[in-house]
């Protein structure tokens, strides 16, 4: 992050230069108002918050152990660009015994650096300029960001209370234009908490089909599911073979860091 | 990128292979908050729609009189609770807070109670 300083006489030390680098689209996108909350919060005291999404538990022990003994065993040098063979294999069991779908650990996986990564990756190897990219609202901050960044068009797509914060397959149609190409979904959602049942998943499938949608679904939430299971979107027929599942550690294992 | 830290990928591991009870514990824990907090939400009079899933309330600010981002300042300035104005999250947030419930349930009380106490004071 660049820190702004308005106050600062000395020219050899302002950071106008940098500034002048930054491209077009980097401009085009606006700061997240979530920042100035979370430094009022910060500032003050006896403040409690529930600003940020972060658990507040402590790692598990024995998992903070299982870092510290592979530094310890040397375990410090690169891994396979797609992750730990042994981590692949592991997750590829864990996502068939809870979410009944099957991925390949050695063809169909790949480990990033957080959720975050792996969208930005995504979205930036599928969008050409100009392509519509349909984004869930209200929805994580930085979704439309990435697209913006690919020359990607980010378009909003409503799920209100009306809809109990699940995404309507008419609302949805209302977005579809002949330029639209990937819709992002996040289910359970953060902001909401809305998740998406079955059969809301089988009415977005005819669309995604219909117009030739590609998914990516942020599963990051799924382990937090308390009304029944949760249901995988690459789990609905018709949809494995055009959905990008992304999942994370962080909430469900609490490892943010 | 080349790979994910190496020392992460072991801890991911270690939490996909021994770590699934703790999960299961927290996520318990986590249905008895949001039933606490969505309960004490709707009875000092921000409605809020159940949340099935994640950690997040999202409740309606619209009959306080007061645009989310107002009413996340204040409820910050005046009493002492952090939440975050829905319209961060894209208009369609607008009218709302997002209120993350992965805090004890001593606090989650005592946010209930501080912003009960700041909607009174409401003309």
């Amino acid at each position: 992050m660049l820190s702004v300083k308005t106050d600062n006489a000395c020219h050899s030390r302002s950071n106008q230069k940098i500034r002048d680098f930054i491209s077009d689209r980097a401009k085009a996108i606006p700061p997240s108002g979530i920042r100035r909350f979370f430094d009022l919060a910060g500032q003050m005291e006896d403040v409690i918050s529930l600003g940020v999404g972060e658990p507040d538990y402590s790692t598990p022990w024995h998992i903070c152990d299982a870092a510290i003994s592979s530094i310890e065993q040397g375990h410090t040098a690169y891994t396979s660009n797609t992750g730990m063979e042994p981590l692949r294999k592991e997750l590829a069991d864990f996502i068939r015994n809870q979410y009944q779908i099957e991925y390949d650990p050695i063809s169909e996986m790949i480990i990033t650096t957080g959720v975050s990564e792996g969208l930005d990756i995504v979205i930036r190897a599928v969008t050409n300029p100009g392509d519509e990219v349909l984004v869930i609202d209200p929805s994580y901050v930085s979704y439309a960001p990435c697209v913006t960044m690919a020359g990607g068009v980010p378009i909003p797509v409503p799920c209100t209370e009306k809809t109990r914060f699940r995404l309507s397959s008419d609302v949805l149609m209302e977005h579809i234009t002949p330029k639209s190409k990937v819709l992002i979904l996040n289910f359970p959602n953060n902001p909401t908490g809305g998740v998406m049942r079955r059969e809301d998943l089988e009415a977005i499938a005819d669309i995604a089909i219909d117009h030739n949608l590609l998914i990516l679904s942020d599963e990051v939430y799924a382990e937090l599911t308390y009304e029944g299971r949760h249901t995988a979107t690459a789990s609905i027929d018709g949809l494995w073979d055009r959905t990008v599942t992304l999942s994370g550690f962080s909430k469900a294992f609490a490892m943010t860091g | 990128m080349l790979s994910a830290p190496t020392m992460s990928q072991y801890a991911a591991l270690e939490a996909l292979k021994n770590g699934k009870e703790a999960m299961q514990e927290m996520v318990r824990e986590y249905h008895l908050r949001r039933n606490l907090f969505v309960d004490g939400l709707n009875r000092i009079g921000l409605p809020c729609h159940t949340p099935e899933g994640a950690f997040y309330a999202f409740p309606s600010v619209k009959e306080t009189g007061l645009t989310d981002f107002e009413f996340a300042e204040r409820l910050i300035t005046e009493a002492g609770v952090a939440v975050v104005p829905g319209n961060v999250f894209g208009n369609s947030g607008i009218g709302h807070v997002r209120c993350s419930y992965a805090v004890s349930r001593q606090e989650l009380t005592e946010a209930i109670r501080r912003m009960d106490e700041f909607i009174r004071s409401l003309p």
